[in-house]
């Protein structure tokens, strides 16, 4: 059944074709998360957003720097987490501490990243298709 | 384990999988998440408002009834008020009547006038005495003699022959009776046969006028009464 999976998929096989990869992982994820349908208290959704802004930040940034050729897993891994983790942390204390504009600075924060990330990968695509 | 699937996963890979998945997991649980919320939001906000309605309600309720009490409160503060206005302007007259009994007060009013001449120096303090008694029974409400008003404390004197009012005051003959009160009632204290005008007419050198007035001024006590011993008690 493996050998079948090789001839019929190559695309499957991981390493150059990393394009759909990050799909199917999307798409398992979803599935995953509506199966298992985890409950927010109302209260908290603030800070799962920002966290999820985080990540999405996180990911592009990933994709960028593996489209410059200077992707760190580790770095990245590292990133990606502490980021998600620590923004829904902060913008938590920062409500308890009576600064709840801390929300309006990491969303400006991650969403000028993000933005910026965009435009590179947007860019880099651009290029790597105007060659081809 | 890789090489035997012969699937070449990249750490690269592995790692971008299990993000994307960990992205995908987070990304549909915070939109559960969301929507959920905003539907409770609506639903609380229903709620909320049956709520507040109710509050409203019987706000306005309380408020109808303070505004009866009120009402009624202000009704009998006015009626208060006016019979405090009636009690106070009872008192004002009771305190004028008492001014002009007791000569604080320049008075009109209908009464008699007597002019007494006494060419001979006859008339003594008891004339007086009686003359002011006979006013008083016919209830004269102001008597004045040479324009000096008789009040209780009032007193005349006689010494070597003349005749004092209140000790310092000297009047003389033609003497001036005045008083005020029903003018015929006065008139006829006076003129009545075996009164005043008799006893007097009898003496010697002595004539009396006695006419009736629609106006006379009598002026007030020059001095203020003040009372050393007597001291009022308070029940």
């Amino acid at each position: 059944m493996v050998e079948e999976k090789n001839n019929e998929t190559e695309s499957r096989i991981g390493g150059k074709r990393l394009y759909f990869l990050p799909f199917i992982g999307l798409a398992a994820g979803i599935v995953l998360g509506l199966i298992i349908r985890i409950p927010i208290p109302p209260a908290y959704v603030r800070y799962l957003g920002i966290s999820v802004l985080a990540a999405l930040d996180s990911s592009l940034g990933g994709l960028r720097a593996s489209l410059e050729k200077q992707f760190n897993d580790k770095l990245f891994i590292t990133g990606f987490f502490s980021n998600t983790i620590m923004a829904g942390f902060i913008v938590y204390v920062g409500d308890r501490i009576g600064v709840p504009e801390l929300y309006l600075a990491a969303v400006v924060a991650f969403g000028v990243r993000l933005f910026r990330n965009l435009a590179l990968v947007r860019r880099y695509v651009f290029q790597r298709h105007h060659w081809e | 384990m890789r090489k035997f699937l012969r699937i070449q996963a990249t750490r690269r890979d592995i790692t971008i999988t299990i993000i994307c998945i960990i992205v995908g997991f987070l990304l549909v649980t915070q939109l559960l998440g969301q929507s959920a919320m905003s539907r409770q939001l609506r639903a609380q906000s229903e709620q909320d408002l049956g709520e507040i309605i109710h509050e409203l309600s019987m706000e306005t309720d309380e408020l109808g009834a303070e505004i009866v009490d009120l009402r009624v409160q202000l009704v009998r503060y006015q009626q208060r008020a006016a019979d405090e206005k009636a009690i106070l302007n009872e008192a004002r007259r009771n305190l004028q009547d008492l001014r002009i009994a007791a000569g604080l007060e320049k008075v009109k009013g209908s009464g008699i006038r007597m002019v007494i001449t006494d060419s001979k120096g006859i008339v003594c303090v008891f004339d007086f005495l009686d003359i002011v008694q006979e006013l008083k029974v016919a209830g004269a409400e102001a008597i004045s003699v040479d324009d000096i008003r008789v009040v209780t404390r009032t007193f005349f004197e006689e010494r070597k022959g003349k005749i004092y009012v209140n000790g310092k005051e000297r009047i003389y003959s033609p003497y001036e009776v005045k008083a005020i009160g029903e003018p015929e009632t006065l008139y006829q204290a006076i003129n009545l046969a075996g009164g005043c005008k008799d006893k007097l007419s009898s003496l010697e050198g002595v004539y009396l006028k006695i006419t009736k007035e629609e106006n006379l001024v009598l002026s007030a006590r020059g001095s203020a009464i003040k009372n050393q011993y007597a001291k009022p008690i308070r029940e």
